[in-house]
């Protein structure tokens, strides 16, 4: 097991409406190489599940282990280090450091974490998303589906545990959106990494091995671990 | 080397914000560098040179002849391996045909100057005036004295009733101590052919000076102590005699460098402070717009002190480019200052950039930048990676956490701006006065800001469009609104204060209110010569008045104590070494003058005191004295008249307003007390044309030849030259705080136009007309630079009032012209500066709008 949330409960204060419940005792666990997609409507949950499981909020009550360490029990910069080297985040927005150029996007988890042989392994990442030809361009002069595509680069380059992907294709067109998500797949296939994307994209979800429902902050019983059959053996 | 890099690249990347950033700062740290840079040079000037200005090594002067039995005392205390000069030096009359002029006569012997020399003409010995009654002088005092041709050489120059002739010419003299200041110009001569002028008479106010050259070994310090205590043990209670070194002229030119550059440095601390504004500012908006790849970063793995120094090595990056742009800004500013202050300081001084100021420079680039920006820098702990998904406007909450250590980032920036007002002053008291002044100032323009932008809302229900945008545009960005009221309104308040202030100075010295300022001013009046004197005076044209007794003596005890140890302990001015000053003049008038006022006590009986009734007599302190010296009323003062002892007691304090040239007196006893002690007299002439104000002054000369006349036009013409070069150079830095104040105002209108693209883009789409958007923008700034200007304005009038009522006694005039000039400058310079600043974006396509949504 890889990953295992227990008793997950996450709430907010809200001036006007009180406290609201946003995640209620949200249990599951993940194998490593799973891919798992977890949806619901607006408000449901989700980003804030993802959240907690990239470390980057902190739940009220419950356990969040990430290959047995509890991520809620680490202070901030351990936790800023630890995500670094476990966990790679995809998100929406591409969120690319616009002064740098793709090459340069790729490489700097490596350069934060002083990591060795970071140029050949660049390269390696570049081949494999296919934007040799545009590794020196600022994200500024790449089409949205480039641009998550060095996103998609910059989470894997670090061999991650655990990749977690906030609507990857939610900014893009149809065409473009299939082809990114051709290529998350085939790359962590390729990787042998452990999934989790937050979605409303029916299609994108079919192509986990895994759905989680969220509704109204709870993983309902009967949905908590549905098996997508296209996927579930996938060769 | 990743964080330096990557703060590199960012800078480059958004290079707008650096260069406003720079430019801020560059301005800001100027003027501060600039005057610093000028006082170090001055300073290394007067220590480079303290032996040439004393002229000796140690200085043993008195206002009465040494006796045998004080050279003895000197003579066994310094031993015998000394070299020694002697100077008298005293002001009088000195007549060259039809004119009559005070000059400073410089009566010295062969010896003299021990250190430094006399560049003369005709490179003459000092000897050839020992013997021959011949004068030293410049070639500028001959020409005031109306010796202008090479025949005039030999025209008589008349000394008391001497007459001698000019031996040679000095350009420069060894008395090289700031000389613009003095009274009259010097003119030298043998001290041996000074009895047979007569000058030295009962009461004249004359000082004999003894000058000492030690072998380079001798420990100078150790023997100026030793010689005090001695003359200390010798003479108990007394002060005979000063004595001082090159220490005491360094401490007494220190005083006169910080007089000059201290007001200046406090006017460069305002650019200072409004740059710190402007960047604080300006990083602010950068860091807003940096939180997202900030927190990017902090999602791949950045910690959060790896941000703080990929943030820190931006600030520090720009602060030194700003930091050494001011250097170069200040080489070309510095040379400015002689050019100020001609006249006041001396004329040799090498101005150069030494290493401590371009440690200070680099210091402020560096430290200053982060020390502006610390309360902007907090508000990082508050960026986490969780925005990215969560979007920005719920990540940045405070806590109280935060909001305590927002508050506590503000001491820093508020103890350095003490530190440097301190600094800039040169004095811990105007440091402390000038920050209490600024934060006064600031928190009531702050205050008047806030309400008028609270104002706009209600201003904005309206149905102009424009009129309503712009308005809400205020209200709703209040932050960025105050920031440029408050750096206008400073600007404004700075340069409509000073020409305020310089107004009531002006009048203060041209034209005191209520008063009569005399022609001439007469010192030296002997006993003998009061009657003949009325007598001449009634034969010419002009009015004597205030005739006033003066007798010379010691304050021996206050209370029955001994009056050296009552000295308030909290007076923080400088004095010379060696104990205070114990004598002074006394006089006694029937009524008291126009210039005096009783602010306290009841007036002096008139009825004469009787030296037998045993009660003591009383007397009138003036106002500042007895805070100098704690007196209040109801205290006895013993003194020491002639040898004999008296007492008296305060019956009330005076309020002087020394401007007037009157003959005033820190004591005035009561009647009956002095009259018949030995005594001179002063004297002032008022109602002289000034066609015959020549004559005047020729006749006197002539029929009583050891009467100083002093010029009271003159000398308030050297008054008024000094403060309008002091206005003059303060107004020159106010400026550049307002050139500091332009540029922020450009870099807040340029930020403010760049976050209000989208509302301006929306506007064209929906229809709105350039003309239109352009509006709201002049009327933005145009409120805010009105309402900044006419705020400072009355807050100047107010402070000006203060200080008149403080200095001036109350003197104070309103300059309607210059503030409405200062009005309208501003506000139309708000509008263009904020109109050329957003014109780039008003000009922008509307497309600009949906490329900004993707």
């Amino acid at each position: 097991m890889i990953l295992e949330l227990k008793n997950i409960c996450k709430s907010f204060h809200q001036p006007r409406s009180g406290r609201i419940e946003v995640l209620n005792q949200i249990n599951f666990s993940l194998d490593a190489g799973e891919t798992t997609a977890v949806t619901g409507q607006s408000g449901s949950g989700k980003t804030t599940l993802l959240s907690l499981i990239a470390g980057l909020d902190n739940p009220d009550t419950g356990q969040i282990l990430l290959q047995g360490e509890d991520l809620c029990s680490m202070n901030e910069d351990r936790l800023s280090r630890y995500r670094a080297m476990k966990i790679g985040v995809i998100f929406q927005q591409f969120h690319l450091m616009p002064h740098l150029s793709a090459r340069e996007n790729i490489s700097l988890p490596l350069e934060i974490l002083k990591q060795q042989h970071i140029p050949d392994r660049v390269d390696g990442m570049l081949i494999n998303i296919g934007l040799q030809d545009r590794q020196h361009h600022l994200p500024g002069q790449l089409s949205g589906g480039e641009c998550q595509r060095v996103a998609i680069a910059r989470a894997l380059i670090i061999k991650p545990a655990l990749l977690l992907a906030d609507e990857p294709t939610g900014n893009l067109d149809i065409k473009t959106g299939e082809k990114i998500a051709g290529l998350l797949f085939d790359l962590v296939k390729k990787e042998n990494k452990t999934l989790i994307l937050v979605t409303h994209n029916p299609d994108l979800a079919g192509q986990c091995q895994t759905t989680l429902k969220l509704k109204q902050g709870r993983l309902k019983q009967d949905q908590l671990e549905q098996k997508n059959p296209a996927r579930e053996n996938p060769a | 080397m990743l964080w330096i890099r990557l703060g590199l690249k960012e800078l480059i990347k958004n290079r707008g914000f650096a260069l406003f950033f720079i430019l801020n700062l560059t301005l800001g740290f100027a003027g501060f560098i600039a005057i610093h840079s000028f006082g170090r040079s001055l300073n290394r000037h007067l220590d480079d040179n303290l032996k040439n200005i004393l002229t000796a090594d140690l200085v043993v002067s008195s206002n009465r002849a040494l006796e045998p039995k004080d050279l003895e005392l000197i003579n066994t205390v310094l031993g015998a391996k000394k070299q020694q000069a002697r100077l008298i030096s005293f002001y009088t009359m000195v007549r060259a045909g039809q004119n009559a002029r005070l000059i400073r006569v410089m009566a010295i012997d062969n010896f003299y100057p021990l250190y430094g020399k006399f560049s003369l003409e005709k490179s003459s010995e000092i000897k050839s005036i020992q013997n021959t009654p011949g004068v030293f002088m410049t070639r500028d005092t001959a020409y005031v004295l109306g010796l202008r041709g090479k025949a005039d050489k030999n025209f008589p120059i008349t000394l008391g009733s001497k007459t001698f002739h000019i031996a040679d010419f000095f350009v420069d003299d060894p008395d090289t101590s700031l000389t613009a200041v003095e009274l009259a110009p010097k003119i030298y001569m043998g001290i041996d052919q000074l009895s047979d002028t007569g000058l030295i008479q009962f009461g004249s106010r004359i000082r004999y000076s003894r000058y000492f050259r030690f072998e380079p070994d001798a420990d100078v310090p150790i023997l100026v102590n030793t010689l005090r205590q001695e003359y200390a043990k010798a003479f108990p209670g007394q002060k005979r005699v000063n004595i001082y070194d090159s220490r005491d002229v360094n401490r007494r030119l220190d005083r006169l460098t910080r007089y000059f550059t201290g007001y200046m440095g406090l006017v460069s601390v305002v650019s200072l402070f409004l740059a710190g504004i402007a960047t604080a500012y300006l990083f602010r908006g950068y860091l807003n717009l940096k939180q997202q790849e900030m927190a990017v970063l902090m999602s791949i793995g950045a910690r959060h002190h790896e941000i703080w120094l990929y943030l820190s090595i931006q600030l520090i990056i720009l602060g030194l480019i700003a930091s050494i742009l001011s250097i170069i800004i200040s080489l070309a500013l510095v040379p400015a200052f002689p050019v100020i202050f001609q006249g006041l300081i001396p004329d040799q001084v090498n101005l150069r950039t030494d290493p401590a100021t371009i440690i200070l420079a680099l210091g402020l680039g560096t430290i200053g930048s982060m020390i502006f920006c610390l309360p902007v820098f907090v508000r990082l702990f508050a960026i986490k990676p969780l925005m990215l998904l969560r979007g920005t406007s719920d990540s940045i909450k405070k806590n109280t956490q935060q909001s305590v250590r927002q508050l506590a980032s503000i001491i820093p920036g508020l103890a350095a701006f003490l530190l440097i007002s301190i600094f800039a002053a040169g004095s811990m008291k105007n440091g402390i006065i000038f920050v209490v002044g600024f934060a006064i100032a600031l928190a009531f323009l702050s205050l008047i800001g806030w309400l008028l932008l609270s104002a706009c809302k209600r201003i904005s229900h309206t149905r102009i469009t424009v009129a309503k945008i712009a308005f809400r545009n205020l209200f709703r960005n209040k932050w960025a609104s105050l920031s440029c009221f408050v750096t206008i309104a400073m600007g404004a308040f700075l340069i409509s204060l000073i020409p305020q202030i310089q107004q009531g100075l002006q009048n203060e010295i041209v034209r005191p209110e209520g008063l009569k300022i005399p022609a001439f001013f007469l010192v030296d009046i002997q006993d003998e010569q009061k009657t003949p004197f009325i007598e001449f005076m009634q034969n010419q044209e002009g009015e004597l008045a205030n005739l006033s007794p003066m007798i010379r003596g010691r304050i021996t005890t206050k209370n029955q104590q001994p009056f050296r140890h009552e000295v308030r302990q909290s007076d923080d001015r400088p004095r010379r070494r060696g104990g205070h000053r114990l004598e002074f003049n006394f006089s006694y008038r029937k009524d008291l003058d126009v210039s005096e006022t009783i602010v306290q006590g009841d007036p002096l009986s008139t009825t004469p005191w009787n030296f037998e009734s045993k009660r003591p007599f009383e007397i009138s302190v003036e106002q500042s004295f007895a805070e100098r010296y704690n007196i209040q009323i109801g205290d006895f003062l013993g003194f020491e008249i002639q040898g004999l002892p008296f007492e008296g007691q305060v019956k009330n304090l005076r309020k002087i307003r020394w401007n007037s040239f009157q003959p005033n007196f820190f004591l005035l006893f009561q009647n009956g007390v002095l009259n018949d002690a030995p005594k001179t007299f002063l004297a002032a002439i008022s109602n002289v044309p000034l066609s015959k104000r020549q004559d005047l002054k020729n006749r006197i000369v002539d029929a009583f030849p050891n009467v100083s006349v002093i010029d009271v036009t003159q000398m308030a013409g050297t008054l008024l030259g000094i403060t309008n070069k002091l206005s003059l150079s303060i107004r020159f830095m106010a400026w550049l705080a307002i050139a500091a104040g332009l540029i922020s105002i450009f870099s807040i209108a340029r930020h403010e136009a760049w976050k209000n693209e989208n509302q301006i883009n929306l506007l064209k789409i929906l229809g709105s007309k350039f003309s239109e958007i352009q509006a709201i923008t002049l009327l933005e700034f145009g409120f805010i630079g009105f309402t900044a200007a006419l705020s400072a304005i009355l807050l100047s009038y107010a402070f000006s009032w203060a200080v008149s009522l403080y200095f001036f006694d109350s003197l104070w005039q309103i300059n309607l012209t210059l503030s409405f000039l200062i009005l309208f400058l501003t506000t139309g310079v708000c509008m263009f500066t904020a109109f050329t600043a957003s014109r780039k974006v008003m000009k922008s396509k509307p497309m600009r709008l949906l490329e900004n949504e993707n």
